[in-house]
């Protein structure tokens, strides 16, 4: 171990004025590619069915009621700022103004997710009756289910800043959870817009394409 | 050179990239050499089963109105079939000579997250085992493409298509990791010097091909999962009664499975480039119109999907948008085969049979481009739709542009793989019988797809004129079978055939300067490029830029308990740090179980086993994820 500890900072691993990332990062990179993906397809999903109704939301039922949405994507847009002040610290080493931020990014994160579970109650659907409701709970069920992979990464790197020696892994994973976060904010509050204000703003078809309820 | 410090000998290096031989070692094992070949063995197994179930398909289509298997056995033989080879061999086995090779094609000693390797090869064997574990309980039988609502709740009510969405959905999750490590690797770690216009093409391939793997699988994992969810839960996104829709599914499907048959070419593609250049002792003509067409390809397969949806009812100006972007890619794979004939004609060629799998995979998948522009014409396409036209057509591409190319890349890399070669005489034997019956049996399907002869039926009437075809095509398979078996043979007698020098082909790029076998640490010092064949056109390996070749030879010092590479800049291949890699680790193969596990929960409704899956799947990622005996990371700042 102490030849271990001994080659830490040693210069013949990054020369003076070569700037790079982690590989870490790189693969993360990688793995939002992924996600983005994923939203887009939940976002296509939306709009196809959309598009094969006549009548959206179905008849019979109200859009949305858009206070708890609204405030839940704002949480979650808002929880973007002390992940990008939770990096700013880790870089400087300023170890309590990086608990103190990545906390608020998780209270935040947490919220995000109550708000919307609790509007979750107050629908007067389920998940098997329509199309409508399907989509209602399940897009932003799956987000919420890759929220939660981010909150629990943001956990662990909590209890890893009380680890002395795992500066690197700090480093690491806080570059990376910082883009996990990044495209979960984007690609959830983009799919919020997409499941609460489409039932508002375009409740009947431009075309009759296609048998809907 | 470092003159103040001792230089290592191999026999340090290899200790620090060896795993132990012990059951502990052997699972928890990282190296890229071993996942590979964990891949390559595997799919070969699989290959075998796939294989078993078209023979036992094409026996029943041998005469009309046979029974050896009833409409409902023949439904799940061919889905398992499909299954098998499209998920369980094809794409796997890529992976696994791209693992294998690539690292030592550009140069590095592993994959960079090794542990992501491994968790991939574990999801991979442990998604296959979920796949056929259905024969104990009930055979998925919608087809490989699942179809809705065939495939829903109403119409496949058992535990056959739970097995398919649940098996799938976790088996592109090892294709995701391995297209990740792919693109990390080959933007990152390259050698020093090797620039990104020295990549070998069989690394251009990988690196298109593990990019449309990112943004193709996932639709298929959200498309699956919300299938699955329609299955169990009672959501009705496929549903068009209650506001759902039938065709989401094959838009979904589509989006995934038109990228997946590039994914399955272009490595095929970037195989046999190299192949045809080694031995037609010449550089290859055209590279940068061979990458350039690469990477069209891989961006133009993503604006083609609705080609396997002509017949659904889209509107007639969207088909006809698709119809055209079709087309477009005979003429990139055109550039490519004229690239190609170019090489030959311009080189003096030696008839391997690495060579000689090569030439018969580009003439197939010529054929299968030729029937493939006819499908593109959508008048045509309607007229040919659901017919054997189409079983010809596509297996013509896949045998050309995938099957052909993977025998002729193991006999190419036979000798990195185990140290020694294949039989060449059993090779030509093998090429030969495998070449005749592969075009026996699906030449014969063009022209009963013509004569109206259905895919996807179980049996036909006699006196339709459909016979012959149908009988030739059997005997087809089974000669092929022969050849198959042929190369399991050739490979098992390599066991005793003596070991091949380095470079026995005399082929001219990286993977080729080390020993055979490789060694644990791939090479005992790092090489430096400067050009795209460094064994046909440097002198030396190690030399470079002053700097270079000091801090590369730090990396073999003794006394470092570490697994080190470097990593490069992206465009220009400079040295740019030194980094370290885990250790031995036994959280992926843990973590996979877990996932397993959780699936099993969920296939039978025990919804007390998928939480505890889940939540035992979360301790061993947050065990991963904390640093340890398998990885201590350096503060690289």
């Amino acid at each position: 171990m102490t030849d271990l500890i001994e080659q830490r900072f040693v210069s013949r691993r990054r020369p003076e004025g070569v700037e790079t990332r982690p590989m870490g990062w790189w693969g993360m990179l990688l793995a939002v590619a992924v996600l983005a993906t994923v939203y887009a397809a939940l976002y296509f999903t939306y709009v196809y069915i959309r598009v094969s109704s006549v009548h959206w939301p179905p008849e019979g039922i109200d859009p949305p009621a858009l206070g708890l949405a609204a405030g839940s994507a704002l949480a979650l847009a808002a929880s973007a700022l002390p992940i990008h002040l939770a990096l700013q610290a880790e870089r400087a080493r300023a170890l309590i103004g990086y608990r103190l931020a990545l906390t608020a990014a998780l209270a935040l994160g947490g919220l995000h997710g109550a708000l919307l579970i609790l509007d979750w109650t107050r629908v007067p659907f389920g998940v098997d009756e329509h199309a409508y409701g399907s989509l209602y709970f399940v897009l932003p069920g799956f987000h919420l289910t890759i929220a939660g992979i981010g909150l629990l990464i943001g956990l662990t790197l909590l209890a890893l800043s009380w680890h002395e020696e795992a500066t690197a892994m700090l480093h690491i994973g806080t570059r990376s959870l910082a883009l996990y976060w990044y495209i979960t904010a984007f690609g959830g509050v983009a799919l919020l817009g997409v499941v609460y204000l489409i039932p508002h703003v375009w409740r009947v078809a431009i075309s009759p394409a296609g048998a809907g309820p | 050179m470092s003159a103040t410090q001792p230089q290592a000998t191999s026999t340090d290096l290899e200790r620090v990239w060896a795993s132990p031989p012990t059951l502990q070692g052997w699972l928890g094992m990282v190296n890229h050499k071993a996942i590979g070949k964990r891949f390559l063995a595997t799919g070969l197994v699989f290959f075998l089963l796939g294989g078993l179930f078209a023979l036992l398909a094409r026996l029943q289509l041998a005469y009309p109105q046979l029974e050896i298997l009833d409409a409902q056995a023949y439904n799940e033989v061919f889905t398992m079939h499909g299954v098998t080879m499209a998920f369980l061999f094809i794409v796997p086995v890529l992976e696994g000579f791209a693992i294998f090779i690539l690292p030592l094609m550009v140069g590095t000693r592993d994959l960079p997250y090794p542990r992501l390797t491994a968790f991939g090869y574990w999801v991979y064997l442990m998604a296959g085992v979920f796949l056929f574990a259905s024969f104990l309980v009930e055979v998925p039988d919608g087809g490989w493409y699942a179809y809705v609502p065939f495939t829903g709740p109403d119409f496949s009510p058992g535990f056959g298509m739970d097995f398919w969405l649940l098996g799938v959905t976790f088996l592109e999750i090892s294709a995701i990791a391995a297209g990740i490590e792919i693109i990390a690797l080959l933007v990152k770690n390259r050698a020093p010097g090797m620039t990104i216009s020295r990549m070998p093409l069989f690394g251009w391939a990988m690196l298109v091909t593990g990019f449309i793997i990112l943004f193709a699988f996932p639709t298929l994992i959200v498309g699956s999962i919300l299938l699955e969810i329609d299955r169990k839960v009672g959501t009705v996104f496929y549903n068009p009664e209650v506001g759902g829709s039938a065709i989401l599914w094959q838009h979904m499907f589509w989006w995934f499975g038109h990228p997946d048959v590039y994914i399955w070419l272009l490595p095929g593609i970037g195989a046999v480039s190299m192949i045809i250049s080694t031995f037609a002792r010449t550089p290859l003509v055209g590279y940068t119109w061979v990458v350039a067409t690469t990477i069209v390809i891989g961006v133009l397969s993503f604006g083609v999907w609705v080609h396997h949806m002509f017949t659904v009812g889209l509107p007639l100006l969207t088909i006809s948008f698709f119809g055209g972007a079709s087309l477009v890619f005979a003429v990139a794979s055109g550039i490519q085969v004229f690239a190609w004939i170019a090489t030959l004609w311009r080189g003096t060629i030696v008839w391997s049979t690495p060579m000689l799998f090569s030439i018969g995979a580009v003439v197939t998948f010529i054929i299968g481009g030729l029937s493939g522009v006819t499908l593109g014409v959508v008048p045509f396409n309607w007229l040919a739709h659901d017919t054997y036209y189409v079983v010809a057509h596509f297996h013509y591409v896949v045998i050309g542009g995938t099957v052909l190319p993977m025998f002729a890349a193991a006999y190419y890399w036979w000798p990195k793989l185990t140290g020694r070669m294949l039989d060449e005489r059993l090779g030509k034997w093998n090429f030969w019988i495998a070449i005749v019956g592969l075009h026996l049996t699906f030449l014969p399907q063009h022209i009963v797809g013509f004569l109206g002869m259905p895919r996807r039926v179980y049996t036909f009437l006699p006196g339709l004129g459909w016979e012959p075809y149908n009988l030739a095509s059997t005997v087809g398979v089974l000669i092929s079978a022969v050849g198959v078996l042929l190369f399991v043979f050739a490979a098992i007698k390599s066991r005793w055939a003596p070991l091949a020098p380095p470079d026995p082909w005399g082929a001219g790029t990286l993977e080729w300067s080390t020993d055979s076998p490789v060694p644990n640490a791939n090479f005992e010092r790092l090489p430096i490029v400067h050009s795209r064949y460094p064994l046909w056109e440097q002198p030396s390996l190690e030399e470079g830029p002053e700097d270079w070749a000091r801090r590369l030879d730090t990396l073999t010092q003794p006394g470092h308990r570490m697994r080190e590479v470097v990593t490069t800049s992206e465009i220009d291949g400079d040295l740019q740090t030194i980094i370290t890699l885990p250790q031995q680790s036994q959280w992926p193969w843990l973590t996979s179980l877990m996932i397993t596990l959780a699936l099993v929960g969920v296939l039978f409704d025990a919804y007390w086993l998928a939480l505890a899956g889940v939540v035992a799947t979360v301790v061993c990622a947050l065990g991963w994820a904390w640093p340890g005996r398998d990885y201590d990371p350096i503060d690289e700042r």
